[in-house]
């Protein structure tokens, strides 16, 4: 046997079919005929010692943006578990989760791939990447928030990472 | 009301808890790993345009990535590509998901590169019956990267993708 994964990455598209007949509106809506659903799944094997689950508050703001397993990417006072993979780690997956925020309401946790921005996170919001674990680099792979004033402007996060 | 979209990301992580041999045999075990809490789940969602979405039906005769042509339906073999919505969305791609469906001979798996063609990150390669969500924050379609099937050849190799994207 072997440790194992099974990730999913699943999506749902539903249609606006709301129509005014007469002088009434009737809201109404319905699956996407042209996309539907995909139950995204894919199962793979993971090494349990490049694996971590990390809760804190995300400290680099917009003008910073770092690779998650970088030095000073979280405030002090986070809460490790397991053991975060290197920054000369390959990655395999990485799930972000947007907490709690103080401060300015529009704030957001962003991630990005190389160049290209994936997803800007708020409360409650999560996504999931998951790589080649043979050639994606953790460097590559960056996170921020949007506005990071210590104990002023504040969103928390939860960050698993899986290496390989 | 909207038209809207929700992308739903989980993983379950388990060990390999196995023990033994103990007098002489081996007891396969697996149990949820306690340092990633099990696994992880959420959500991801908004408002997308119900006209500005397209899927694509075919068979992948692209085989470099680099040499790709991003998410578009020129990806695929023109010949028996099914097209359903707008094919010339160009911006605003909220996410881009792939289905395997099938394949015929050795073509191993579907390859898929965000960002740039060259130099972008690998996502996890697809093998038949796999699929994957990829989120995007509202980005040109040119932008969002390629994939490619190495091994195709015509009627011999062959890998049926199911891609869709949806947009702003």
């Amino acid at each position: 046997m072997a440790n194992t994964l099974t990730v999913s990455t699943s999506y749902k598209a539903v249609l606006d079919t709301s129509s005014t007949v007469g002088n009434q509106t009737y809201n109404e809506s319905a699956l996407d005929q042209v996309v539907a659903t995909n139950t995204g799944l894919i199962t793979a094997t993971y090494d349990e010692n490049l694996a971590s689950l990390t809760k804190g508050v995300c400290c680099i703001s917009q003008s910073y943006v770092t690779p998650i397993v970088s030095e000073g990417f979280w405030e002090v006072g986070y809460d490790l578990v397991g053991t975060e993979p290197a920054i000369t780690d390959k990655i395999q997956v990485l799930f972000v989760k947007a907490g709690q925020l103080i401060g300015q309401t529009d704030n957001y946790i962003g991630v990005k791939c190389g160049p290209i921005v994936m997803a800007r996170l708020t409360p409650g919001q999560a996504c999931q990447l998951f790589f080649d674990e043979t050639t994606q680099d953790f460097d590559e792979i960056t996170l921020w928030a949007r506005h990071y004033i210590d104990g002023v402007d504040e969103i928390q996060c939860t960050v698993a990472l899986i290496g390989a | 009301m909207a038209d809207t979209y929700s992308i739903t990301s989980k993983f379950r992580a388990q060990v390999d808890t196995t023990s033994g041999p103990i007098n002489g045999e081996t007891y396969p075990d697996s149990k949820p790993d306690r340092n990633l809490a099990g696994g992880q789940s959420g959500s991801l969602e908004g408002e997308y345009d119900g006209t500005n979405t397209v899927s694509y039906t075919g068979v992948i005769d692209t085989t470099s990535v680099s040499t790709g042509t991003n998410y578009l339906g020129g990806a695929f073999r023109a010949a028996d590509l099914v097209t359903v919505g707008n094919a010339a969305m160009v911006t605003g791609v909220q996410f881009v998901s792939f289905q395997v469906m099938s394949q015929i001979g050795t073509e191993g798996k579907l390859s898929i590169r965000v960002g740039n063609l060259s130099s972008g990150q690998d996502i996890k390669p697809l093998a038949v019956g796999e699929s994957i969500t990829i989120p995007y924050s509202e980005i040109p379609v040119n932008s969002t990267g390629g994939c490619a099937a190495h091994a195709y050849s015509l009627g011999v190799n062959e890998t049926t993708v199911r891609l869709i994207m949806i947009g702003t």
